[in-house]
């Protein structure tokens, strides 16, 4: 059988010692590299399905080794990072990161983030579904309708864009900086203010209890996340 | 008695501008003499204060008014010029004093705040140094345990014991780090006394690289020890700490599988524990950076910064030495003597 292989980036022998183990077990194929610089010749030797890469590496940082990879592979990468590393996380994720999961994380909590990354993998960056549906909410990316429990939804241009590039992403968190540019073009990536305005705008119109979102969940300090189903 | 002293210096100060202008005035006379008494008063105000200022103020024009103004040899004054010019002095001294005093509290405030600033750095540097390494460890037991945990996946019997093993090992790392915290700060306040004990280091040496198996990974370990080798009194928990802190340094900053190499041996007054790398060495300016808590050399290998300074600190307790230099075939020598 051909079992998905792994690239685990990540200079603390336990760790890789752990995720070793525990992904075999959980019918992964796993390759280890040490180092950034390792990381990437292994990259290239031999491509793995997905990369989980540690953002603290004593040679090449993760969001350099991210940058390196983005330009010529769409691989699915997942960050590892140390709570309290929230900026070199979204600068992992703007360069190009699928996610992250944060130290100290359980495995079910990165075998799910693995599967949602794997499975866009599979299907090729941004081509995805014709239609979302998360719960009873359905978003028609060819007819740029949303529906909600069968009723059309009215949504302003600036939320209908947030919602498609949500979509397009399900599953998978997006940082601010990648929702404002995606919406408002490059140059507005600091104006968090509004983009919180208009995801309360657009929660009240999806969620059905706006207080408690659902569907589209906070990643503090980092972006938005569109529930996958 | 200090304060004595300072008077005494204000005054002398004053009688030797009096001799000297005396001997000016045997040359010509000066009208603008009486500005030389600022030598000695405004040197009283920046050095020794305000009362010594005052006194050579008023010394300067007592005894400008003895020796030089008619009539000489008494303290009577009759021009309102002379008046004037005393008054002056005195005024001199007072605002001097007062300025020298405001610059010297201000540069003392500035220490102050510079320590206060230092340990501040020092603190950060804590905090950061003990929530990384705390969480490396923790990362790993987490990521084992909720494996270990998932009800729906079996584990082989041999992936679990590597599991089991690896949490062992985690738990281990942050005992000898949570040693390595208590120490330092028991440094710190100097509470940390060696109870001495003669003690056979070869039997200690031995016992720490047995615990310490699992960090040393396969590493080819060269322990030589010299025979007949005396006990040397010592606190266990202590040496102990130090041999830990060296042979995980040393592990720490050289490649994997590298060898490391242990030479115990004694003369007549000491015993000595070389441990030796084979890494990369450690360049001069460097060196005594390393026994300062929370400096990592240029690396940015994980670990406090503690161990060397913690192994340093115990060492000069037992009023022995760490010293670090270049291993003649390459790598790093780092000694440890402790004295018989």
């Amino acid at each position: 059988m051909n079992l998905p292989r792994v690239l685990v980036v990540d200079d603390e022998q336990q760790m890789r010692r752990s995720l070793r183990v525990t992904l075999r077990t959980n019918g992964y194929d796993v390759d280890e590299a040490a180092t950034g610089e390792a990381g990437l010749d292994a990259v290239a030797v031999r491509p793995p399905e997905l990369i989980i890469l540690d953002l603290g590496l004593p040679d090449v940082d993760g969001v350099e080794v991210t940058r390196r990879l983005r330009e010529w592979t769409r691989l699915p990468i997942i960050v590892l990072s140390a709570m309290g590393d929230d900026e070199a996380k979204v600068r992992a994720l703007d360069a190009g990161a699928d996610d992250y999961v944060t130290k100290p994380f359980s495995v079910p909590e990165l075998l799910a983030r693995m599967r949602v990354a794997l499975r866009r993998g599979a299907r090729g960056e941004q081509t995805g579904d014709r239609v979302v549906r998360i719960e009873d909410v359905e978003i028609d990316l060819a007819r740029r309708v949303v529906t909600r429990a069968g009723l059309e939804v009215h949504l302003t241009p600036t939320e209908y864009g947030l919602v498609r590039f949500l979509a397009q992403n399900a599953g998978r968190v997006v940082t601010h900086g990648q929702l404002l540019r995606s919406v408002l073009g490059n140059g507005y990536e600091d104006a968090i203010g509004s983009l919180r305005v208009y995801i309360a705008s657009l929660r009240k119109k999806l969620e059905a209890d706006p207080s408690e979102p659902r569907l589209i969940v906070t990643e503090p300090g980092v972006g938005y996340r569109l529930k996958a189903d | 008695m200090r304060h004595f002293v300072t008077y005494a210096l204000a005054l002398a100060a004053v009688a030797i501008t009096v001799g000297v202008i005396g001997f000016l005035r045997s040359y010509a006379e000066l009208p603008t003499a009486v500005l030389l008494y600022l030598v000695p008063i405004i040197l009283a105000a920046t050095r020794w204060g305000r009362g010594p200022a005052v006194v050579a103020a008023v010394a300067s024009a007592v005894a400008h008014d003895f020796f030089f103004i008619p009539p000489v040899g008494t303290l009577t004054i009759t021009s309102p010029d002379e008046a004037v010019g005393l008054a002056l002095l005195l005024f001199t001294a007072l605002v001097t004093a007062q300025l020298a005093e405001a610059a010297r509290h201000a540069a003392e405030r500035e220490r102050e705040a510079a320590v206060a600033r230092r340990s501040d750095d020092l603190k950060t540097a804590l905090l950061r140094a003990v929530t990384h390494d705390l969480r490396t460890p923790l990362a790993s037991i987490k990521a084992n345990v909720s494996g270990l945990r998932q009800a729906d996946v079996a584990y082989s019997d041999e992936d679990r014991a590597e599991l089991l093993a690896a949490i062992d090992d985690e738990a281990d790392r942050l005992d000898r780090l949570v040693a390595n915290l208590l120490d330092a700060s028991r440094l710190e306040a100097g509470v940390l006394v060696p109870h001495k004990q003669p003690q056979d280091l070869a039997e200690l040496v031995r016992a720490v690289l047995v615990r310490l198996r699992p960090l040393l990974a396969g590493r080819e370990v060269q322990l030589t020890i010299a025979e007949d080798l005396p006990l040397v009194s010592c606190d266990y928990a202590q040496v102990e700490q130090i041999v830990t802190n060296l042979v995980e340094n040393a592990t720490r900053h050289t490649p994997e599988g590298t060898p490391i190499e242990m030479r115990l041996t004694a003369d007549t007054e000491v015993a000595r524990l070389e441990v030796i790398d084979h890494g990369a060495g450690i360049p001069v300016i460097e060196r005594e950076r390393l026994f300062r808590p929370f400096e990592r050399g240029q690396t940015r290998v994980p670990g406090s910064g503690l161990g060397l300074s913690i192994a340093r600190g115990l060492a000069e307790a037992h009023g022995g030495r760490l010293e670090v230099d270049d291993n003649p075939t390459g790598g790093t020598r780092f000694c440890l003597t402790l004295p018989l």
